[in-house]
């Protein structure tokens, strides 16, 4: 057993320990890949539910109609879409930024294993934000949550809701957001301008910086509405931000000194992050581009209308049928008992009478 | 070693277990939001270790990975089943148990386990905010396992407010007595030097039977700090004028203790939460390079034979009880009722009432 103490050899890398990393990160085609058979896998459930529908409401004699389903794309949009109706939400409901970076990372996760088909993308869309506020200490009693909110699911569907998308993100709660490190990098820069100019020049230097910061802030919210999240790792995302801002504040020249003063030993990791930063920034900067406008949302959301998958939605037939042919089994099988019952004791009082 | 090593990927595993993995055997405990069942995992990956499954109500899970190995979570009906490592023994049996007799190597073995375990927690951003010897678990190769997270929470944000009615007050710190509700690392190291004292004294360190009691004893322990001592004091919520007690040497109470050992606990039981140690600082503490060498785990006294015999000598507070494990189980309950605002607690209450 060794017992030498941890600190002084190389720690782990912290952040590939947490949930984030080994089980919620991806390339971008596998992203796409995965987006692709959730949706041809979805569609076929619905596909089935409907041709289920079909037989129990119109019997067998017709075949059932053809159902259009939503494609990944145009999940994608739609999400995309409430995705920015959850942050004007998380706004209205004065939540900081990290329950509404949180909320953003829940909704995405859910999505990206499950359908709008079989999901209500609006309701999902206020328990994410509900359960965010509980996991980021910003607890807002339910009662007031859905006072606050237009056409609230009732306070037991709620429960419901936030119990099935716990299961959809697999109980892993933690999220960690770009925010921290970058405020963690705009220390350690101030730290490094101090160190490597001359005092003069330090004050100019700091203010340019705190512009960068300030825009830098902004890039990281807009990163939280995108995919990054799963492609990339926060301190890269943060870094990228500030890379994005630089740009525009002319800073560039001082940070590149800065990651190269950091990394001097490792100039071939420097050159792997240089490229992780260019994603992460042109990601960024292109979000604006990106925004889903609701006259294609409207569309989207009309044809989800019509193949919402029926056997998730409790005022179907289908669902009626089902929950009725459960309680017709259920009480087949209790007659057939307390018939047994009624056989056994029979016969034993015929047993004692006899 | 207090697992500094990455827990495996449970990407195979995770929810997608049923309870037919897994036997449910006896109730071994109940706690504030969770009954704890003693079980097995059916031999699907053909092996038969004794597991925890916990009808666990907190989703608390990162936190669970890093100490005691969480080795499944999943739904079942309206329940959330964690299933965690099964570990049967804890410090406080091995120190109220006066037949076993460990060595300073011993002692210095099990703080190294602490704080290792610690350091790991406080670098990942978590407070655990109820160390005691009863929460630090053995495993069968004498490994010490931080345990019971239903009172941590994740730490950053310094300007936060949060609950100052947290960890039991045998272990609370002097600023958490005193009612601070900003406040860092330093109240978990604050109980660490607690448990360090206990393990050399065999008996709980400073026992208050109130909150303002529990001051008293300190300050009677240490010596009422000043001003001085303690810059900000002043400032706390809870500050009053205090009772003024001599700073009596710790060597007195501690007779039998070595310099290394009675520095390093010195700076355990600072009053000002900025001066008191770190967790990586105090590994770093010569007490640690200095002999006697700290026992191998295997080594380690273990607590043995029934565990109920020997929980009749128990004192204090707690009734001895017929197991051990039950013990553990059901102690919490109703312990922090104040604690409304805290994010395990919540999610518990929401997510299944």
């Amino acid at each position: 057993m060794d017992l030498t103490p941890p600190p002084d050899a190389p720690p782990p890398q912290l952040f590939e320990e947490s949930s984030q990393y080994r089980h919620w990160k991806y390339t971008p085609e596998e992203l796409r890949e995965l987006r692709e058979k959730v949706n041809a896998e979805g569609a076929a459930r619905v596909r089935k539910a409907f041709a289920e529908e079909w037989s129990v409401t119109k019997g067998a004699e017709v075949g059932p109609p053809e159902v259009d389903c939503i494609t990944s794309e145009e999940q994608l949009a739609l999400c995309r879409f409430y995705e920015g109706k959850l942050v004007h939400y998380c706004n209205y409901l004065k939540f900081d930024r990290s329950v509404q970076a949180t909320a953003l990372a829940f909704y995405k996760r859910f999505y990206l294993l499950n359908t709008v088909m079989d999901y209500c993308p609006k309701l999902y869309l206020m328990t994410c934000i509900f359960l965010s506020s509980k996991v980021e200490n910003s607890h807002m009693s339910l009662d007031l949550f859905l006072g606050k909110i237009p056409n609230p699911p009732t306070s037991d569907k709620m429960v419901e809701l936030e119990f099935t998308l716990s299961r959809g993100i697999r109980f892993e709660y933690m999220i960690h957001h770009p925010y921290w490190p970058l405020h963690g990098f705009f220390l350690d820069i101030q730290s490094y301008l101090a160190s490597a100019h001359p005092r003069p020049a330090h004050e100019h230097l700091f203010q340019k910086l705190q512009k960068t910061y300030d825009r830098a802030q902004h890039f990281t919210q807009l990163a939280t509405l995108s995919d990054l999240i799963f492609t990339h790792m926060p301190s890269q995302i943060a870094l990228g931000c500030l890379l994005a801002a630089a740009r525009e504040t002319d800073f560039e020249k001082e940070l590149d000194k800065y990651l190269a003063a950091r990394f001097h030993a490792d100039p071939e990791r420097l050159v792997k992050l240089r490229m992780a930063l260019e994603e992460v920034a042109d990601d960024v900067t292109t979000q604006g581009d990106k925004a889903v406008n609701k006259e294609v949302a409207a569309q989207i959301a009309n044809k989800l209308r019509k193949c919402q998958n029926p056997a998730f939605d409790p005022e179907s037939a289908l669902h009626k049928h089902k929950a009725q042919e459960e309680t017709r089994e259920r009480e087949e099988r209790h007659a057939k008992k307390a018939k047994l019952d009624h056989e056994r004791r029979t016969s034993l009082e015929g047993l004692f009478t006899a | 070693m207090a697992d500094l090593e990455p827990t495996r990927s449970f990407r195979s595993t995770t929810s997608s277990s049923k309870w037919s993995h897994f036997i449910k055997d006896k109730k071994v405990g109940e706690g504030t939001y969770a009954t704890v069942y003693l079980g097995w995992a059916v031999p699907i990956r053909k092996e038969k270790v004794a597991e925890r499954l916990a009808h666990d109500h907190t989703g608390e899970r990162e936190r669970l990975a890093k100490d005691k190995k969480l080795i499944d979570v999943f739904s079942h009906k309206t329940n959330l089943n964690l299933v965690l490592e099964y570990l049967d023994a804890d410090l406080e049996m091995v120190i109220k148990n006066k037949t076993v007799v460990f060595s300073a190597a011993d002692v210095k073995s099990w703080m190294l386990m602490t704080l290792r375990g610690l350091y790991h927690c406080h670098r990942n951003f978590i407070l655990h905010r109820d160390l005691k010897p009863n929460n630090l678990l053995l495993a069968s190769d004498g490994q010490l396992k931080l345990a019971d997270f239903g009172m941590a929470r994740d730490y950053g944000d310094p300007h936060k407010k949060m609950t100052s009615v947290v960890v039991t007050r045998w272990y609370r710190a002097p600023e958490l007595l005193l009612g601070a509700t900003r406040y860092g690392y330093a109240i978990d190291m604050w109980a660490v030097g607690c448990i360090f004292a206990e393990l050399m004294l065999r008996t709980p360190f400073m026992a208050g039977d109130s909150d303002i009691g529990q001051l008293q004893i300190i300050f009677k322990a240490l010596g009422t700090p000043t001003e001085q001592d303690w810059p900000g004091m002043k400032e706390l919520d809870g500050y009053f004028e205090f009772q003024q007690y001599p700073k009596p040497p710790l060597r007195s109470i501690l007779t039998a203790a070595s310099p290394d050992a009675l520095n390093l606990l010195e700076q355990f039981l600072l009053f000002d939460p900025l001066k008191r140690i770190t967790a990586e600082d105090a590994l770093k503490h010569f007490y640690f390079r200095n002999l006697p060498r700290p026992t191998p785990p295997h080594k380690l006294p273990r607590d043995v034979g029934g565990v109920g015999a020997k929980r009749k000598e128990g004192k204090g507070e707690q009734q001895p009880q017929e197991n051990g494990a039950q013990q553990r189980g059901v102690k919490r309950k109703g312990e922090f009722e104040g604690d409304e605002d805290e994010r395990g607690a919540k999610i518990a209450r929401r997510l299944f009432d």
